[in-house]
């Protein structure tokens, strides 16, 4: 009797120690790659990741998404300008995977905001805001039905920069400095034209 | 007159020298940290069990019928989708285990070989077992869509989704297309 019931007691134990079978899918280190900044021509690199958490191995691929909403003007839909390297994946549970987004701003590309109308769209409660995408969707292996995220992307056009920038801000930042140095050395060139003199008539 | 010259240099360079110079002030610090989770993607769950599906499938219907019965490959054909006022059991769940609420998005391919006409679906509450009709439309032909569904799904809970296709007159067809649930951060 005493045999059997440590039996049952240790069947009841054994059972809280059973792992739950907990579907995951695949996490994302990025909810949004809203706000870039580039200049036209030039092209805004972003790494994002993707976690695998699901038991099974799950296959999947990157594409870009525009939603079309009646009213855009041409600047809403920039899916042209993004690439994702690699496009396919698999992931495998605990597996960590980097991808390259790459986004080509073209050289006739105006200033402002592209792919959003709005520099709020990355927040929540602005979803009617986003316009272009980029989506990551995977399946397990063999399976028909997947799931993903819309991850909104959207970049803001800078003005051409001034060659002579850099040149400016370092006189701005240094201005102190500079009108010392040049009152400096027009003192010691002063001081040595003086000598010069005084040797002449010497 | 040479020495005032001088000593105005010495003044100037120890000017200079103290306005280039860093001036580092002792101050209390406290550290702040605060970390984010990741974001994940929906899964497709079980009508009862809490594991990752793979499949849906539509049983076989006559040219032109209305198949309200698919099943997935956890709960099998034994265990399909059951619409009713009163106890309707849905095809999948679908559950948020992301961080945050996520909006759902829906989207099929186009189904091989013209074998559908239409597809519909229907999201709700898992506690809401009144679901006879499915008539909110996924693709009115057949053809690759994607709609925004508007539901949201708070973190850590589960929705019922709901399909019912139309076959299309041809018959002795077979075809496929993929399912896809999309999250956003609304």
């Amino acid at each position: 009797m005493y045999c059997k019931s440590t039996i049952l007691f240790a069947l009841l134990l054994g059972l809280l120690f059973i792992p739950g079978s907990t579907a995951l899918a695949t996490a994302v280190d990025r909810n949004s790659l809203c706000n870039l900044e580039g200049y036209p021509g030039k092209t805004i690199s972003a790494e994002i990741t993707l976690e695998g958490t699901d038991p099974e191995e799950r296959a999947g691929f990157w594409y870009t998404y525009y939603k079309e909403v009646e009213g855009d003007d041409d600047r809403m839909d920039i899916t042209s300008w993004i690439t994702i390297e690699p496009k396919d994946y698999t992931i495998k549970q605990e597996e960590i995977k980097a991808f390259t987004v790459k986004v080509k701003i073209p050289g006739d590309a105006r200033q402002g905001l592209w792919g959003a109308t709005s520099e709020e769209a990355a927040k929540e409660g602005h979803s009617a805001e986003r316009r272009t995408y980029i989506v990551f969707k995977d399946a397990i292996t063999g399976g028909n039905v997947y799931s993903g995220l819309l991850i909104p992307v959207s970049v803001k056009v800078l003005a051409s920069p001034n060659p002579l920038a850099p040149v400016i801000n370092f006189v701005k930042q240094n201005i102190m400095t500079i009108a010392l140095s040049i009152v400096i050395i027009v003192l010691l060139v002063a001081l040595l034209v003086k000598r010069r003199k005084q040797v002449g008539k010497g | 007159m040479e020495k005032k010259i001088l000593f105005l240099v010495g003044v100037l360079v120890l000017a200079a020298t103290l306005i280039v110079s860093v001036t580092v002030l002792a101050s209390n610090e406290a550290t702040q940290s605060a970390s984010s989770a990741k974001a994940t993607t929906v899964t497709v769950v079980g009508k009862v069990a809490d594991t990752a599906i793979a499949t849906i499938t539509f049983p076989e219907g006559a040219p032109s019928a209305t198949v309200s019965v698919p099943y997935n490959d956890v709960d099998t054909s034994s265990d399909p989708q059951f619409l009713d006022t009163t106890a309707s059991e849905p095809v999948v769940r679908l559950k948020n285990t992301s961080a945050g609420t996520l909006k759902v998005w829906l989207e099929i391919t186009t189904w091989a070989n013209g074998v559908a006409a239409s597809e519909d679906y229907e999201l709700v509450v898992t506690t809401d077992t009144t679901v006879a009709v499915v008539d909110n439309v996924l693709s009115s032909n057949g053809n690759a869509a994607s709609v925004d569904t508007t539901v949201q799904i708070p973190t850590t809970e589960y929705r019922a989704l709901y399909l019912e296709l139309v076959l299309s007159s041809l018959a002795g067809k077979t075809g496929t297309s993929t399912l896809t649930v999309l999250g956003e951060t609304p």
